[in-house]
């Protein structure tokens, strides 16, 4: 899924690190490279299942649970 | 003299102590090699001749006296550049790093070093284990020895390609998405991702925290265990060294009767592999069945599902790691690595939380199958390497694997070489195991490996690598 131009520049908008002001250098040295960082993420958050109600289980796992 | 570059670590100690040959000799070899083809394979980003010399006289002298300090007295070992060595840069091959000096050895080296090992040097990674191949970085990125121009997988590439090379018999490699088995599938060669943290992190430069595991990697099933002997970690502290029967010790040895799962749909339905992988790996099932395996097609959730949870967790855990240098000099890093990274700034909490929720189904549904078998196989790389210098084309072929499914569980999982491709590239599976069964999945290996003789193919290096 590719976000629009429109959404990207919603989601600077929303996005704590544009509002502190900490991505400010970032995003004037490399604003492409943040524009296509915001789709990726968007495609990322996009492939990720989407079916749990909040008393589903399972909960996150322990790092020890994590195939030790 | 020249053939010992392709011994492997079990026959140089054997060498050493019948007094064949002797651990500056050896390395005297080594060296050679590196020299004569380490210019084109951009495999070193770290060494110092005359120290190892050094070193080695004092191993030989150690073992002229009768003093043999460990399994791997005299043995000499590479470092994927993101692990700290006291003394030495840890670069993590970005230009963000060049000067930070260790001040302390990573634990696995502390490990390797009361071994009696030789820390041969600091090899060639993706900048932070993420951001490669590239050409924007301070060192160039390490070269495929089967064929030129062609990639040696990554992260841990200068490893993979250094041991396809004769550069070195044994190295340590990290493992995110799958960073020890692409190079060593891409070069002929076995890499383990050992049970999560079963080889401490300390000193390891993180890329995602429950993500990261730290692994061996060798030319021979056998050198891989040696090492494990060595490196793994009997519960959460590392200064508690495994104290289980050796895993070396169960090698080579009978399989007659191991279930093995077959995972079909990776490479069948999920992301149909390249028919020359789809063949060698119904010819590992053939080989595995004349070795006694009871083997059976199971079927487990959909590649795309691990591949999500495996993206979210990773970056956002690399965002926190890298968002205050990211923010602050941005221009230091390359851009693969910066394109990357920054993604994790744009995914929420409810995302990470939600993709450790679906992590734990997957464990779940891996653990399953583990009730009616004791090893699963299933395919590697889907596609044989591919070219260095077209890196779109290289970004797709990495991309089409099915390792990551087991940095999102924590199983133990081993890349094997299955053949070669009619290009002369190599092809590649894998061997899972139950959680910190590595023994059964070591003996499996070597079975396997015993069986075909892939370990024994080596690159031919011709005239073409030498400047």
């Amino acid at each position: 899924m590719k976000k629009t131009k429109a959404n990207m520049h919603e989601n600077m908008n929303t996005n704590s690190l544009f509002i502190s002001g900490e991505m400010n250098y970032l995003y004037q040295k490399f604003p492409e490279d943040v524009d296509i960082a915001i789709q990726d993420a968007a495609q990322f958050s996009a492939s990720l299942a989407d079916n749990f109600d909040p008393t589903d289980e399972p909960s996150p796992p322990l790092i020890t649970e994590m195939a030790r | 003299m020249m053939d010992l570059q392709w011994l492997s670590a079990s026959e140089v100690m054997q060498g050493y102590l019948s007094r064949k040959f002797s651990p500056l000799e050896y390395i005297n070899v080594l060296l050679q090699q590196i020299e004569t083809y380490d210019p084109l394979l951009h495999v070193f980003i770290n060494i110092d001749p005359d120290l190892l010399r050094l070193q080695a006289r004092i191993a030989g002298e150690e073992l002229d006296a009768g003093l043999i300090r460990g399994p791997l007295h005299g043995i000499p070992i590479a470092i994927k550049d993101i692990i700290d060595v006291a003394g030495v840069p840890t670069t993590c091959h970005s230009a963000l790093l060049l000067n930070n000096v260790a001040k302390k050895d990573a634990a696995i080296i502390t490990r390797l070093r009361q071994s009696g090992a030789i820390i041969l040097g600091k090899v060639a990674t993706w900048e932070f284990a993420i951001g490669g191949p590239s050409y924007d970085l301070p060192f160039p990125p390490a070269n495929n020895p089967w064929k030129k121009g062609h990639q040696p997988g990554g992260s841990s590439s200068g490893c993979g390609a250094g041991l396809a090379a004769g550069l070195f018999p044994l190295a340590i490699g990290t493992d995110t998405g799958g960073s020890i088995r692409h190079p060593a599938a891409s070069c002929g060669v076995v890499g383990l991702k050992p049970t999560y943290d079963l080889i401490p992190r300390d000193g390891v430069f993180p890329l995602s925290y429950t993500l990261d595991h730290t692994g061996p990697m060798a030319r021979t099933v056998k050198d891989l265990a040696l090492l494990l002997d060595v490196a793994a970690c009997h519960g959460p502290n590392p200064s508690n060294a495994y104290r289980g029967t050796p895993y070396s010790d169960h090698l080579p040895g009978n399989i007659k009767g191991v279930r093995i799962g077959y995972i079909r749909n990776f490479h069948e339905r999920d992301m149909p592999a390249h028919p020359e992988v789809a063949d060698a790996l119904e010819s590992a099932v053939s080989a595995l069945r004349d070795c006694g395996a009871d083997i059976h097609d199971i079927t487990v959730p959909p590649l795309q599902d691990f591949a999500a949870v495996n993206r979210i967790i990773l970056h956002c855990e690399a965002w926190s790691i890298h968002r205050k240098w990211l923010c602050s000099r941005p221009e230091l890093y390359g851009q693969k690595s910066r394109r990357r990274l920054i993604s994790g700034a744009f995914l929420s909490g409810e995302q990470y939380v939600r993709a450790q929720r679906r992590r734990k189904q997957l464990i779940e549904a891996i653990n399953s199958k583990f009730c009616d078998f004791d090893i699963l196989l299933c395919s590697n790389a889907m596609d044989p390497a591919g070219p260095l210098n077209e890196i779109s084309t290289a970004s797709a072929v990495n991309a089409r694997q099915s390792r990551t499914p087991f940095n999102v569980t924590g199983h133990p999982a081993i890349s094997l070489m299955s053949g070669l491709s009619k290009d002369g590239l190599p092809l590649s599976l894998q061997l899972i195991g139950k959680p910190l069964g590595e023994k059964v999945l070591l003996r499996v290996a070597a079975a396997y490996e015993a069986a075909t003789q892939f370990h024994m193919l080596h690159p031919s290096l011709s005239d073409e690598w030498q400047p």
